[in-house]
C-alpha cells in the first residue's frame, strides 16, 4: 500500500496538459483510488437506480401472494436500518483515527463497522427465511422476484465491504499501516456510506411507503 | 483540496449520528402510528424528504462532498442524474398508464352509477362498451331485457366492482384474452349451471391456480382471491357476471350478501378451489 502511496506525490511541474508527476503527466492532482471509486459509485447509483425503478413498475402486479403487507416488517427493518446507519458513523471514527495516526482506535472502530455490517446481514438472513417459510420465494410471484433481486444486491454490497474492511483490518496486523495509507481506508469507507444510502431509499421506497 | 482538509471534526460526526437516529425513528414512527390530520399524501411526502435529508446528511458529512474536490461530486451527480432518468422513464412507461386506465375505469362507473340512479339503464349499457361495436348491440338488448325482468340485484355495484378489479384481465365484455386470460361471458353461466353456484363464491373470495379450459382455450395462470371486497360487492358481481356478461341460466337465482358472508370461512388454498372445480366435471 505505502508503495502505492507515491502516486500522489507532489507535483514536478504542473501547467495547461495537468500535472507532471513521477509518473508522468496526471490531469488531474486526485488519487487515482478515490476518483476511481466515485466513478465507480455512479455506475452503482445507475444499477440501483435501475432496480428499484424495477421493483415499482411491477409492484401491485402480484396474482398471487404473500403481498408485501403480508410480510414486510417495520420494527424489525427499522432496527436493521439503524444498525447500517450506525455503522457508517462507526466508519468516520475509524478514517478519522488512522488519519491521527491512533492505529488502536482504528483497529476497534473499523472492527466495529464490520461487526455492524454483520448484524445487519443477519437481519438480512432471518428476514429472507421467515419470507421463504411464508411462501414467498423468488419465483412465487412479481413481488417475490424483484423484492429477492433488489434486497439480495444490496446484502451482496453489504457482504463485499465486511470482507473488505475486515481484509483491511487483517492486514493492518501483518504490515505497519499508518496515515498515508488513508485513503485506501478512505475509499473503502466511501464503498461502506454508499451501501448505506442505498438502504435508505430501499427503507423508505420498499418498507415504509408499503404500510401509509 | 483534499489533502489539506481532513474532514468535520468528531463533534460534527456524532451530531450527524444523532441526527440520522433520530429521523429514522420518527420514520418508524409515522408509519406505526399513522397520524389522520397529516393524510396519505402529505405522509408520502414527509418521508420522502426524511428519506433525502438523510441521503444528504451521509453524502455530504461522511462521504466528504462538502468539502471535497468539485470533481467527485461531478461525477457522482452525473451517475444520480442518469439514475433518476432510468427512475423516472421506469415510472412514465409502466406506472403512469395503470393508474390513469385505474383512474379511467372508475370514472366511467361513477358516471353509469349516476344515469342508473336516474333510471336509464339502456343509457347505462351503450356507455359500457365504447368501443365495442359489434358486441353492442347484443348486449344492449340483453342489459336491456335484464333490467326489465330482474333489478332484485344491484347491477350498478357489480359493474363497479367488474370495472376496478375484474376488467383488467376479462376485459370489459368480459371475453377474457384467448390464451392468457379465460373468459367470463359465457363460461360463468356454464360454471353456475354445472352445479357451481357455491363454487363461484368460493372462487372470487380465495381465487384459483392451475390448468383449466374455457371456452375452447386451455388457461394455466392463477387469479388471486379478492376477500378484501366486501359481500355485497362480490355478490352482485357474481351477478353481473352470470346474469349480464353470459347469459343467465333459466334457474338462476341472483347472489345476495349472505351468499358470500356463509363461504367466508372457508379459508381455501387457490389450489384446493382448482380441485372443486375439477368436481364440477367440467374439465
Amino acid at each position: 500500500m505505502s508503495a502505492h502511496a507515491a502516486d500522489n506525490a507532489a507535483p514536478v511541474q504542473t501547467g495547461n496538459r495537468g500535472v507532471l508527476t513521477a509518473h508522468g503527466w496526471r490531469s488531474t492532482r486526485l488519487p487515482d483510488v478515490k476518483l476511481l471509486m466515485w466513478v465507480f459509485l455512479a455506475s452503482d447509483c445507475m444499477f440501483f437506480g435501475s432496480l428499484i425503478g424495477t421493483y415499482l413498475a411491477y409492484h401491485n402486479r402480484s396474482l398471487v401472494g404473500p403481498f408485501p403487507i403480508d410480510v414486510l416488517d417495520i420494527p424489525l427493518t427499522t432496527v436493521s436500518s439503524f444498525v447500517l446507519l450506525m455503522s457508517s458513523f462507526l466508519m468516520v471514527l475509524a478514517l478519522h483515527a488512522l488519519r491521527i495516526n491512533d492505529i488502536p482506535k482504528f483497529r476497534l472502530w473499523t472492527a466495529g463497522v464490520a461487526l455492524f455490517g454483520s448484524i445487519f446481514l443477519g437481519f438480512q438472513v432471518y428476514e429472507f427465511t421467515h419470507f421463504v417459510h411464508a411462501g414467498l420465494t423468488v419465483h412465487q410471484n412479481l413481488f417475490g422476484t424483484t423484492f429477492f433481486i433488489l434486497t439480495g444486491t444490496h446484502g451482496i454490497h453489504v457482504t463485499v465491504g465486511v470482507l473488505w474492511l475486515l481484509a483491511f483490518l487483517i492486514q493492518s496486523y501483518v504490515r505497519p499501516i499508518n496515515s498515508k495509507d488513508a485513503v485506501y481506508l478512505e475509499i473503502a469507507g466511501l464503498y461502506w456510506h454508499f451501501v448505506d444510502i442505498v438502504w435508505i431509499v430501499i427503507f423508505t421506497v420498499v418498507y415504509l411507503v408499503e404500510f401509509v | 483540496m483534499a489533502k489539506n482538509n481532513h474532514g468535520s471534526s468528531v463533534g460534527t460526526y456524532i451530531l450527524i449520528a444523532l441526527i440520522l437516529g433520530v429521523i429514522t425513528y420518527v420514520e418508524f414512527a409515522i408509519v406505526e402510528y399513522p397520524q389522520a390530520w397529516l393524510g396519505t399524501t402529505m405522509t408520502l411526502v414527509v418521508l420522502a424528504a426524511l428519506s433525502v435529508l438523510k441521503f444528504v446528511l451521509v453524502v455530504m458529512f461522511f462521504m466528504h462532498l462538502k468539502d471535497d474536490d468539485r470533481m467527485y461530486s461531478g461525477f457522482f451527480s452525473s451517475g444520480m442524474v442518469i439514475a433518476l432518468a432510468t427512475f423516472i422513464a421506469l415510472t412514465a412507461l409502466f406506472i403512469l398508464p395503470r393508474s390513469m386506465a385505474y383512474n379511467e375505469s372508475r370514472e366511467r362507473a361513477e358516471r353509469l352509477e349516476g344515469q342508473l340512479a336516474h333510471g336509464e339503464p339502456e343509457a347505462a349499457a351503450v356507455v359500457e362498451e365504447p368501443a365495442q361495436a359489434e358486441a353492442a348491440p347484443e348486449a344492449a338488448s340483453e342489459a336491456g331485457s335484464e333490467a326489465a325482468e330482474a333489478s332484485d340485484w344491484d347491477r350498478a355495484l357489480g359493474l363497479q366492482t367488474y370495472n376496478s378489479s375484474c376488467v383488467g384481465c376479462h376485459q370489459a365484455t368480459g371475453q377474457g384474452l384467448p390464451g392468457v386470460f379465460p373468459p367470463v361471458a359465457g363460461h360463468a353461466a356454464e360454471l353456475y349451471a354445472a352445479g357451481g353456484r357455491d363454487y363461484l363464491v368460493q372462487l372470487v373470495l380465495f381465487g384459483v391456480q392451475g390448468p383449466i379450459q374455457a371456452g375452447g382455450n386451455t388457461y394455466d395462470g392463477a387469479m388471486p382471491g379478492w376477500a378484501s371486497f366486501s359481500d355485497d360487492q362480490l355478490a352482485n358481481v357474481l351477478n353481473y357476471a352470470v346474469a349480464e356478461l353470459s347469459e343467465a341460466p333459466a334457474d338462476f337465482v341472483p347472489y345476495t350478501a349472505a351468499d358470500v358472508a356463509s363461504h367466508r370461512g372457508d379459508g381455501l388454498s387457490p389450489a384446493a378451489v382448482h380441485d372443486l372445480r375439477d368436481q364440477l366435471g367440467l374439465n
